[in-house]
């Protein structure tokens, strides 16, 4: 009875000890390695909202995959398990290295659909899903590698293992996540326009046949690198409009400049949301050159070199070209959000904006681009006739947001300044406003010269 | 609450034990074992993996009871697109065993339920930086089921097997399962 009577006291102590009540913790924050607005890479305690599982790393409209199967346009997989530490300071410490990927990407795209929804005044919802495919595959048929890429029809970002060593992976990188994610944006604004375009000048066509087979366990990209041909042609699905080669054409030459403001405003995208420009140099070093933003604006690649491109070149081509086209665009975007920062856009403004006036600029001045197309592309459905869309949209809606007012000489020197501008529908307005600094219209690929 | 002081109870039931002394009826032994851990999958939660953590064990017997603390390590390194991360997991149980029908087979169930302690530090490599954070101090309750062999003065090695539920509100889910074997000296 005694020996009993001492191990019952033994235990009170054990227990009282063990159950004494510790520090009550704040379970939403994170350590992750994140980027400060210098877009300089450390680890820090970051607030996840949003999160309503953060083992399955789960929101109301953001889920994370790995490895998922895809039936149809569903993405059909299992539900994660991350795991945590968390620390003493009540911080959930991604416990291994998947974990931290999820939680860090979640956090990024989730973010970027507040901030997105705030600058562009409308609720964005999309993307769904971030999924970790590792046989994802690319346009060549082999598994995509260092890479993200965004599938509208699956409403999905998908990160693919990074293989090369580089300062950040592609999982963590602020600007990549953003870019990938404007993507979602452009498909949201443009839409079934763009995915038409896309399948019909062939650039990109998602393998549906493929996907819809429910033994398929992986995800498939395939790019359809073909010249137009008469089978292209067939599977061209009965339209509305007066279809014909030439109508085929101006498509293509449509669908490249789609693809080039894509690709352009989408590095515009990781650089507004990373405030980095060297984003994609921390994950991309061997893509560094291609895709500088602060560089000197060199003009936009209008209607004439986009001609050229279309006749000239095959397909693969052209797919290249909308990175070049699209840089275009964010060295452009870029150089004018400077001026409006440092407030030498106009001649009567001359107060410098923040940050954050910046972001909302340019995020408005490109989601007005993207409408204008889109009402352009339903005035021509509306007509009946497919018409080159204006290569000069980007500036015309620059234009609507000066508000009349007049254009400073340094957005003068930008605009008309650039050396190779081949637009075909350069504002006339830029043109009377900016008499003083000439337009150079250097030569046109494909006409001489 | 560092672990050091939550490794307290551990240290206060030895202490306590060396006090009270084993009577002569009393077994005092060491074990040493491993056992395998079910956790789900990171990328799946429909899928378990096992991880294998070896512990120390110090306790007492008498009759059909045993008292035992546990300590318990491992370590789990993980590495994936340049996110390196190495977790080391310490866990200090202190266990409560009833031998039911030990006069019939020590191969006959004997049951178990205690509490424990775990703290997990985590070391993050991304990018050339290092990050190291000592997790919280997280209380488990164990429940187990298995067998011991009889061991005696004069049969100094025994050996046992167990099948433990572990509750822990930092599990996900919070019940995890283990098994795990043992090789105890009495001394």
């Amino acid at each position: 009875m005694k020996r009993e009577f001492r191990f019952i006291i033994i235990g009170i102590l054990a227990t009282i000890v063990a159950c004494s009540p510790s520090e009550k913790q704040e379970k939403e924050r994170f350590r992750l390695f994140w980027p400060n607005s210098k877009g300089d890479y450390g680890f820090k305690d970051i607030k996840v909202h949003g999160l309503k599982n953060k083992n399955e790393v789960r929101g109301n409209h953001l889920r994370v995959y790995v490895n998922p199967r895809v039936e149809g346009d569903k993405v059909i997989g299992d539900r994660p398990s991350a795991k945590f530490v968390r620390s003493k300071k009540g911080v959930n410490v991604p416990a291994d290295a998947l974990s931290h990927q999820m939680v860090a990407a979640f956090a990024h795209v989730n973010r970027l659909k507040k901030l997105s929804s705030k600058w562009l005044s409308k609720k964005i919802t999309s993307p769904n899903f971030i999924l970790f495919h590792k046989n994802f595959s690319g346009g060549d048929g082999r598994k995509s590698r260092n890479n993200a890429h965004f599938v509208s029809s699956l409403d999905s970002m998908v990160l693919v293992p990074q293989t090369k060593k580089s300062k950040i992976p592609t999982a963590l990188n602020a600007g990549v996540i953003a870019h990938e994610f404007f993507h979602s944006i452009f498909a949201e604004t443009i839409g079934k326009l763009h995915e038409e375009y896309e399948k019909i000048s062939g650039f990109i066509v998602w393998p549906k046949e493929n996907l819809d087979s429910t033994e398929s366990d992986t995800l498939v990209e395939e790019y359809i690198e073909t010249e137009i041909d008469d089978e292209v042609l067939d599977q061209i699905k009965p339209d509305p409009r007066d279809f014909d080669p030439n109508d085929l054409e101006i498509r293509k030459m449509n669908s490249l400049m789609l693809s080039s403001m894509n690709e352009g405003f989408a590095d515009i995208w990781g650089w507004i949301y990373s405030g980095d420009t060297n984003y994609f140099e921390k994950s991309f070093p061997h893509q560094s050159t291609q895709r500088q933003i602060k560089i000197a604006n060199r003009g936009l690649i209008g209607h004439g070199s986009h001609l050229h491109l279309v006749r000239n070149f095959q397909l693969r081509e052209l797919k290249t070209s909308w990175y070049t086209s699209g840089n275009r665009y964010a060295n452009l975007v870029f150089s004018v959000a400077d001026l409006y920062q440092k407030g030498k856009l106009l001649i009567d403004d001359e107060s410098t904006k923040s940050w954050k006036e910046t972001q909302v600029f340019v995020a408005s001045w490109i989601l007005e681009t993207l409408k204008d197309i889109s009402k352009e592309a339903a005035i021509h459905a509306q007509m009946g006739k497919m018409e080159l869309f204006s290569d000069g949209a980007l500036l015309y809606s620059l234009l609507a947001k000066l508000n009349e007012e007049k254009a400073s000489e340094s957005l003068c020197k930008i605009l008309v300044g650039g050396e190779t501008f081949f637009l075909n529908d350069f504002p006339s307005e830029l043109d009377e406003q900016c008499s003083s600094v000439a337009r150079r219209v250097s030569r046109r690929p494909g006409r001489g010269s | 609450m560092s672990f050091r002081v939550q490794i307290c109870p551990l240290f206060l039931f030895l202490l306590l034990l060396l006090f009270v002394g084993p009577t002569s009826a009393a077994e005092t032994y060491l074990g040493l074992g491993i056992s395998a851990r079910l956790e789900r999958e990171t990328e799946s939660r429909d899928t378990v993996d096992a991880i294998v953590p070896y512990f120390f064990e110090a306790g007492v017997g008498e009759g059909k009871w045993r008292f035992m603390g546990e300590l318990l390590y491992y370590n789990d390194k993980t590495s994936e697109s340049f996110v390196e991360i190495e977790l080391t997991h310490y866990e200090m149980n202190l266990l409560g065993k009833y031998h039911p029908w030990r006069e019939v087979s020590s191969y006959l169930p004997i049951f178990g339920a205690g509490i424990g302690f775990i703290q997990e530090n985590v070391e993050t490599r991304i990018g050339g930086e290092v990050d190291r954070v000592e997790g919280d101090v997280e209380p488990v309750f164990i429940g187990s089921v298995g067998f011991l062999s009889t061991f005696s003065e004069s049969n100094p090695i025994g050996f046992g097997l167990d099948i433990r539920a572990l509750y822990s509100e930092s599990f996900d889910p919070e019940v995890e399962f283990d098994i795990g074997g043992r090789i105890n000296f009495i001394f």
